[in-house]
């Protein structure tokens, strides 16, 4: 359950906030610092905004241009990796369980003993309008489905 | 100047102002203002939507969509439904999202089921949950259930809770529910937990619920808050639990949690993984308040995990002020771990300073280490 295991934080310039992740038995992890930025501009996008990874679309909704980063994305296994989801999050409180998907960013399967290194993602973000604790979240396909791996939760609010 | 001057300037503004909000308003930029009513999604109006009741009190709205079907043009269908949505929604508002869903998709269409369900959350969260249920599916889903959760807390919390408790198993139930909860405990915090009694289908979404109920007291009365998330983490043996319910409070107060950890609970076991939180927090918004905290801990273990702890979160900020200070308390007791969190981010963040920084380390295990950080891997 990913909300039990310690997370991260943040350290922040305007809308560009940073956090860390602790590393965790999983065999794909955030490491480093992580950093989110949602542009003021909004529009509607009535088909929606095209999104990549677990989701194609988010369906018709205000959207803003966002762009989110990790300074890692290790694979600690032997194990290529299945293909990778990148995603940004609103969450109620610190360190929430279920929260309301902004946007999915797709990423290329990872080979065992690989890294990302400063893997930045852009893309567009549903616009909640509402102050919630952000969370960058990596998601794996496997033969079971999408598998939740890691997480990197800011603690401090923003207005997503 | 004279009045018809004055009364034409003042006209002129306020053309240009509304056009002007107009134009901005097709492109909302933030901040924005903040629908305080109950939303699905987004929680701002489309600036184009224009609500009419024109005749509404003479529209039987029983009868209302065969009487739209009857109208040949789709157009003039459309805009007569959307005259009259808001009472539709008000009277029968299955029928209108039915009747909504039914027509040709279309970024109009797709919009006003948005109103309308906004509506339907305001007026009947239940009856909207319901149609989201039947209607929405995936990611839609999640977030919708979420929203309207929030919104039903306010008004009807237990039966929310009943209601979604009865749903199958799923993700976005259990995502709905937290939500609930958590805003459940901000209003009515016994209720909440007298909740958190009925069981559930698992131990880890009891857990999701615990979380989430002591995050929501915690955040108008953290104090009684963490209190009780402290005894209840006691009986169910989860002291991460009292540890996230601190945590929700230092997002807000960290001054306050941290004093009242301090002074509140003297088990190692229940300190450890708050402090672990706290120390994070410390480094992230003040390391040198957060140094001058670890001098309150118990010395030893516990004083020792929290300093490490802080310096390396600190190491990843700002690696180069956390090095320096590593290296002017000699025999500061740091892990392995720590180190290489100090020496692995000034590398990465500012080679030049780490290795001008390297070269003025003394001979020892820091200086040797820190050489092999910076030695380059072998390609394969």
């Amino acid at each position: 359950m990913k909300n039990l295991l310690p997370k991260l934080a943040l350290a922040a310039a305007l809308l560009t906030l940073a956090g860390i992740t602790d590393s965790r038995a999983a065999n794909l992890t955030l490491d480093g610092s992580g950093f989110y930025k949602v542009n003021a501009r909004e529009s509607y996008r009535d088909r929606g905004a095209r999104q990549t990874g677990r989701y194609r679309n988010l369906g018709e909704d205000y959207y803003h241009r966002a762009k989110i980063g990790m300074d890692w994305i290790t694979n600690n296994s032997n194990r290529r990796s299945g293909s990778l989801s990148f995603e940004l999050w609103a969450m109620n409180y610190y360190q929430s369980t279920g929260g309301i998907i902004l946007m999915t960013r797709g990423l290329k399967q990872l080979r065992g003993g690989y890294y990302y290194e400063f893997k930045v993602k852009r893309g567009h973000a549903v616009s909640l309008d509402r102050r919630r604790f952000p969370e960058l979240s990596l998601w794996e396909f496997t033969k079971k489905g999408w598998k939740w791996r890691d997480s990197l939760v800011f603690d401090r609010k923003g207005r997503l | 100047m004279k009045a018809p001057v004055l009364i034409l300037a003042a006209l002129g503004i306020a053309i240009i102002s509304g056009t002007g909000g107009y134009i901005i308003g097709k492109n909302r930029t933030k901040p924005s203002a903040v629908s305080a009513a109950p939303a699905i999604r987004g929680t701002v109006k489309h600036p184009r939507a224009n609500r009419s009741t024109g005749t509404a009190s003479s529209i039987d709205f029983a009868k209302f969509p065969a009487a739209l079907e009857g109208n040949p043009d789709p157009l003039a269908r459309f805009n007569l439904a959307l005259q009259n949505l808001e009472p539709w929604v008000a009277s029968s508002p299955e029928s209108a999202l039915d009747w909504l869903t039914s027509q040709q998709a279309s970024a109009r269409r797709n919009e006003v089921i948005r109103m309308a369900l906004e509506q339907f959350t305001e007026n009947d969260p239940k009856g909207a949950a319901e149609w989201s249920v039947q209607n929405l599916t995936g990611i839609e889903l999640n977030n919708s259930l979420i929203l309207i959760a929030e919104a039903w807390a306010e008004t009807d919390a237990p039966e929310a809770a009943r209601w979604l408790g009865d749903l199958p198993p799923a993700r976005e139930r259990d995502a709905a529910l937290e939500n609930l909860l958590f805003t459940w405990a901000g209003t009515d915090p016994s209720a909440a937990i007298r909740h958190l009694a009925q069981p559930q289908e698992s131990e880890e979404l009891s857990a999701i619920l615990r979380y989430a109920t002591f995050a929501g007291w915690a955040k108008n009365d953290p104090q009684n808050a963490a209190a009780a998330s402290l005894e209840s983490s006691r009986a169910h043996q989860d002291p991460g639990q009292f540890a996230n319910t601190l945590a929700n409070w230092a997002t807000v107060d960290l001054a306050g949690s941290a004093q009242w950890l301090l002074e509140h609970v003297s088990n190692p076991a229940e300190r450890s993984p708050a402090i672990h939180e706290l120390a994070t927090f410390f480094a992230h918004q003040s390391p040198d308040a957060g140094l001058a905290w670890i001098e309150k801990l118990k010395p030893g273990t516990e004083r020792v995990a929290a300093t490490n702890r802080l310096v390396a979160e600190w190491a990843i900020t700002d690696p180069a002020t956390a090095a320096d200070w590593a290296v002017s308390k000699n025999k500061l007791p740091l892990t392995g771990e720590t180190t290489s969190e100090i020496l692995s981010n000034y590398l990465l963040k500012d080679p030049a300073g780490f290795e001008s920084w390297r070269a003025t380390l003394p001979d020892g295990p820091l200086k040797a280490q820190a050489a092999e950080t910076a030695t380059p891997g072998a390609d394969e």
